[in-house]
């Protein structure tokens, strides 16, 4: 799961706008405007996949800057990304990211105290029970 | 209508840039598929805004700005005006 609609859950229809480069031709009929095509390239399909693949790369690479506010509707919004199947601007990358907290670091280190031991407990359990080469 | 390039005399072949809406989906192996691309822009508009925006229609040949005349026979028009203003004098 690369991204995520948090107001429908999908994770794998979304849309966005990019630029592409079409050709216009002129003849004596008039105007034509097809794909601009190169001896060695389709150059109107490689802006859409290049364009679309750096957009998508942009949007996973960044954190919550990425994400807009809306007063009207009080909730952050993707600028580049929306989801293809209710519309929502709502898509995130699903990376848990760490919530403003009122205790203190120290505090919060307390709270977690167990929960920490625990994991570090599993870890050496697990530790322990890694496979050990024989000895010939 | 008339598109040219002043710098290379090119009449024929231009580029336009478009904005379009394209719709993606991720594969389960981590590639993206197109799955539709909608044109966002009227291209007729765009032709007629040619030099009031900042996306130009660019000449194929030498990627420069190109230029648009809406209406190629407007000097000769005025020309033939003026002339016959002329004569009634």
């Amino acid at each position: 799961m690369k991204l995520l609609c948090l107001q429908c859950g999908n994770y794998t229809y979304f849309e966005t706008d990019i630029t592409t480069v079409k050709e216009i031709t002129t003849d004596p009929d008039g105007l034509s405007i097809d794909n601009a095509l190169f001896p060695d390239l389709n150059y109107t399909e490689d802006t859409i996949r290049d364009n679309l693949k750096d957009i998508v790369d942009y949007v996973l690479k960044q954190d919550d800057s990425g994400l807009a506010f809306d007063p009207e509707t009080e909730s952050y919004y993707n600028r580049h990304i929306i989801c293809a199947r209710c519309g929502s601007g709502k898509v995130s990358n699903p990376i848990p990211r760490p919530l403003p907290c009122d205790l203190s670091l120290e505090e919060e280190l307390d709270k977690n105290r167990e929960e920490f031991n625990y994991l570090r407990k599993e870890r050496k359990h697990h530790e322990n029970k890694l496979p050990v080469l024989r000895q010939q | 209508m008339k598109i040219s390039c002043p710098s290379c005399d090119n009449n024929k072949s231009f580029l336009i840039p478009l904005w379009v809406r394209c719709t993606f989906k991720f594969n389960k192996d981590g590639t993206i598929s197109i799955l539709h691309v909608r044109q966002l822009e009227s291209l007729e508009d765009k032709i007629v805004d040619q030099g009031k925006t900042s996306f130009a229609i660019t000449c194929k040949e030498c990627g420069n700005d190109a230029e648009v005349i809406l209406n190629e026979y407007e000097d000769l028009e005025t020309q033939k005006r003026q002339s016959l203003a002329l004569g009634d004098l």
